[in-house]
């Protein structure tokens, strides 16, 4: 009897006292996405990965979800969005969309109020159910993003625009920073699945290590996989280690080219090489984005799911950043290095008198395809003024559209993607609706545009070598060489000409190149100089901005990870450090570099992109 | 005006093209793909050295539709590396449409042939243009791939790639065995006076075990003024019986510390169970030094093979004075040998 009277009271109370309710629902874990993408690539900045429609000027299909509702009732409509092209044009915005609640568009049209990332109000919707569909529907096609959508029937609420504020709201509604699941103990935690991060990872279990590898998009390959399309560049099989390269070229792709079609970069085999690895357990779609440290040593990193949020601990006893920006190593306090070092620092003749934040650009290439009949492309008003002397009537946009030199690539990195875009979208909207030449293009339509934009530089983390010029050109080898470099100093520089049709917003480049002999980089260059347990492949080891310019390409990234993957092993066996593997133990690594990890016996296939280079032999 | 130039570019190249060929022989042929083929003449200096080698190249060339023979004359030196090319009178190269060569066509295609790093040229013929129906935007049948364009003479992709294939083909190979069958001391010597590392890479390849030996001073000579790898190669060419003579040890003691760290690391390797001279041993027993971390096990592995008492005191005391420890597997040797000599090793550090 005491029991039912106490229900009774309970339910008066719930009935009469209703506890205000906000539900949040995040547009990246939207069970159906249609034809919207979910994109990451901003998330250290703005807070979250989001939905976005990349549809090259046709709308995308719409993305749903179910969402329950603890109580029915009148809700206010809040959706953190923004209009991404009015810091170029104040016309119409680029990306627009609706939100249907159970079927019933709201009136609003969203992506076009604010620049900045912010919260638009929706108004009002009444829910007569507990399980409501939400569904977006995309209006252009070009790029409109959610980055989650609120209800609230409080009054009291509303939803915060501090990105630091909104992360501790989302946390405290979801709890995924209250439970994070533990991935597991592991010898060594590989984060980046480019091609220094996946030779790493396959490199370290083939030795007997236990690895898990973290990559933040849904395949491996990085730069190299068929969301970015830049082809593998350099050499492998080269002096003074011929057998490192022997992984890059099993799991490299057969063709070369960049902007190619999406097969081309063969992301299968790239995936299939590290799931044949039992000692590899592969966490896709998960961002690393923060770290433990103790004494100048990581003890674990925690990523996030970019669909659901979920996070994830994943501890270990080496690391290695292979994440191209330095990740990781910044969130562990690394020392490292950004921009252009000044003639001082180093000596270098190409580095410049004065120091600067010059990095090379980011790329976003993109093609067309020849249709049977002709093909029509929106005519943009927000696109950037063009005329004829701008047009470039081509069908395909290589490496150098590049832009985001001078800008800050983890920052500005979702404004310098956009501006790639815009710069994209501008140039075949004149050729289709405005050239002189239009009707060369009348069946032309655009087939793909990279919406992963191809970072080449942004932080370097400082080992305790810094390679630089002179090391390559005279060249002076270091006893502790290791992965070869063997690709020109490749430095890239706004193209004088777009400068001047676009002053200080160049989105195209030039390089400039000197040759070199293979140079093996030193093992120094490839672990931090104050963190403890943590290496480095890729673009961001140690070295000189002047000196990035050879290693940057990826089969030099992938020979870099086949080497960190075996010092993995090396320091696993002598339980010891990066440096005191260097210190003690290099006549290890040095077998096992003269051994090489790859299989030997399949024959060289990647005669593409190979680059100039001072050697005389050839090897393969 | 530039039809003008071209013709004097013609003249010119001509004229150089009928002073030569008194001092040639022909010496062998190639078969080109399509069934054609040239004959290779072989040409001699004033001293009746071999010099270089010299072909008339006619060959079927198709751009588009429209098909032509190519002329021309070809030279490559001793090593089979494609130097230049000549335009015979009247026969001038010609682009789409018969358009003929302008001087700057004819200066690509110099650069062209004597590039090694192109990507056009791996790729197989019929994939250097995409199959395609578009022909309004580039004017092509099909188009050309634009990697391939950026790296050819527009209007002559196939020219390009035939003649690149001819000077950089197999006759590379027949010329680099005809010159090494006809390896004599004079000829050897003339190839290594030459200012071309690729030429002496050709040589430590093709040399056998007499003529290193014969030409030994020279060869490492070489050494000392090359670039990259030579001297690390060429001290893994150099057959290992040689290592235990006299001149090459001497060698070693002068040179070592200037060699790269990788060239070092070879010259340790192939000394390994060769006859060491005392000086050698003396040499490596003071290069045994904390600085030297990563030789250090290497260096000591190789001076106990065969010690004598007199070097062994020499590295006990020098392992004791710079305190550089003995990896295990060097402790044993060590301990084996100074079961005989029974010295004080005491004090020497295990790693």
């Amino acid at each position: 009897m005491k029991k039912l009277t106490l229900l009774f009271l309970l339910s008066i109370c719930g009935a009469y006292a209703q506890k205000p309710t906000t539900v949040m629902v995040e547009a990246e874990s939207f069970k159906n996405k249609g034809g919207w993408v979910v994109d990451q690539q901003f998330m250290d900045v703005m807070g979250s990965s989001f939905l976005m429609a990349h549809g090259m000027g046709k709308p995308v299909a719409d993305a749903s979800t179910t969402v329950s509702f603890p109580s029915k009732g009148k809700y206010k409509v809040y959706v953190r969005t923004r209009n991404w092209s009015s810091q170029w044009s104040k016309k119409e915005a680029a990306g627009q969309f609706l939100l249907s609640v159970d079927g019933k568009t709201l009136p609003k049209t969203f992506g076009k109020d604010h620049a900045e990332w912010a919260w638009s109000e929706g108004g009002t919707v009444k829910i007569s159910k507990k399980e409501v569909i939400l569904s977006l529907k995309d209006l252009t096609g070009f790029n409109g993003r959610v980055d989650a959508i609120i209800f609230t029937n409080d009054p009291a609420f509303k939803p915060t625009n501090d990105v630091k504020a909104l992360s501790d709201f989302r946390n405290d509604y979801f709890g995924f920073d209250r439970n994070p699941k533990l991935a597991g103990d592991f010898d060594f935690v590989v984060v980046g699945g480019g091609m220094a991060g996946t030779c790493a990872a396959i490199a370290a279990a083939r030795n007997g290590v236990k690895v898990a590898l973290i990559q933040n998009r849904p395949v491996l390959g990085g730069n190299n996989s068929s969301e970015v399309r830049v082809h593998l560049g350099g050499r492998i099989n080269l002096e003074p280690y011929p057998a490192l390269g022997n992984l890059v070229n099993e799991i490299g792709p057969k063709e070369g080219g960049n902007a190619q079609p999406k097969d081309y970069y063969e992301d299968d085999k790239k995936m299939n090489a590290v799931l044949n690895e039992p000692n590899i357990s592969l966490f896709l779609n998960h961002h690393a984005n923060s770290v433990e440290t103790n004494n100048g040593t990581i003890e674990s990193v925690t990523a996030t799911n970019i669909e659901t949020g979920e996070r994830v601990i994943f501890k270990g006893a080496l690391f290695a950043d292979c994440t191209g920006d330095g990740t990781i190593g910044i969130l562990a306090g690394a020392e490292y290095m950004i921009g252009r070092e000044s003639q001082s620092v180093y000596g270098e003749p190409t580095a410049p008198e004065v120091a600067d934040n010059l990095t090379m650009g980011a790329s976003v290439q993109w093609f067309s395809e020849t249709k049977d009949t002709p093909a029509t492309f929106p005519d943009i008003q927000w696109a950037l003024p063009w005329d004829e002397e701008k047009s470039e009537e081509i069908t395909k946009g290589d490496w150098e559209w590049e832009t985001g030199m001078g800008l800050d690539m983890k920052l500005d990195f979702e404004q310098i993607r956009d501006y790639g875009m815009l710069a994209v979208y501008s140039n075949w909207n004149y050729l289709k609706n405005h050239s002189k030449n239009k009707e060369k293009f009348a069946k032309e339509s655009l087939r793909w545009v990279a919406f992963i934009a191809g970072k080449r530089e942004s932080v370097r983390l400082k080992g305790d070598y810094v390679l630089i010029e002179q090391d390559l050109t005279i060249p002076r080898v270091y006893p502790d060489g290791t992965a070869p470099t063997s690709w020109t100093i490749d430095l890239h520089y706004p193209d004088p000409e777009n400068s001047k049709l676009f002053p200080g917003a160049a989105f195209k480049s030039i390089a400039k190149h000197t040759k070199i002999y293979p140079y093996p980089i030193p093992f120094r260059c490839l672990y931090s100089k104050n963190i403890n347990n943590l290496m480095m492949a890729g673009r961001d080891i140690s070295v000189s901005h002047v000196a990035l310019g050879t290693v940057r390409v990826m089969r030099t990234t992938g020979m870099m990870g086949e080497v960190v993957g075996m010092a993995a092993s090396v320091c696993k066996k002598e339980n010891t450090t990066p440096r005191g593997l260097y210190q003690k133990h290099f006549d290890q690594l040095e077998a096992l570099m003269l051994k090489g990890v790859g299989d030997p016996t399949l024959p060289y296939i990647q005669g593409y992109n190979n680059g100039g280079t001072l050697m005389e032999i050839k090897k393969k | 005006m530039r039809w003008l130039l071209a013709q004097i570019l013609l003249l010119l190249t001509l004229g150089s093209f009928q002073m030569r060929d008194h001092l040639e022989e022909p010496s062998f042929s190639i078969k080109l793909e399509d069934g054609g083929r040239f004959d290779v003449y072989a040409l001699k200096d004033g001293n009746g050295l071999l010099d270089g080698y010299r072909a008339h190249i006619k060959a079927p060339v198709c751009e588009d539709r429209l098909c032509y023979d190519v002329n021309v004359i070809f030279y490559w030196n001793l090593n089979g590396e494609f130097l230049r090319y000549e335009v015979l009178p009247h026969d001038p190269l010609t682009k789409m449409d018969h358009e003929p060569f302008l001087p700057e066509d004819y200066k690509k295609l110099q650069s062209i042939l004597t590039s090694q790093d192109l990507s056009f040229v791996n790729i197989p013929k019929d994939e250097l243009v995409t199959k395609s129906d578009s022909s309004e935007v580039d004017g092509y049948t099909g188009a050309t791939k634009l990697t391939v364009k950026k790296e050819v003479i527009e209007g002559a992709l196939y020219t390009c790639y035939t003649l690149w294939h001819i000077a950089n083909g197999t006759v590379v190979e027949s010329i680099k065995s005809h010159t090494k069958n006809a390896f004599s001391k004079e000829l050897i010597r003339k190839i290594i006076a030459q200012d071309n590392q690729t030429a002496h890479y050709f040589l430590i390849n093709n040399l056998n075990s007499s003529q290193f030996a014969e030409n030994l001073p020279e060869i490492l000579g070489l050494m000392t003024s090359s670039k990259g790898y030579f001297s690390k190669n060429t001290i893994e060419k150099i057959p290992k019986t040689l290592f235990s003579t006299e001149p090459l040890q001497d060698f070693i003691v002068a040179n070592y510390q200037e060699l790269d760290y990788y060239t070092q690391l070879a010259i340790l390797k192939k000394l390994d169970n060769q006859r060491q001279s005392g000086s050698l041993k003396q040499f490596f027993i003071g290069h045994i030094d904390p600085k030297n971390s990563f030789q250090n096990q290497k260096l000591i592995g190789l001076v106990l093979q065969n010690i004598g008492p007199e070097e062994f005191g020499l590295l006990v005391g020098q392992l004791q004075a710079t305190g550089v420890g003995v990896s295990e597997e060097n402790f044993q040797a060590l301990q084996q040998v100074n079961e005989q000599l029974k010295l004080n090793i005491s004090m020497i550090q295990k790693l």
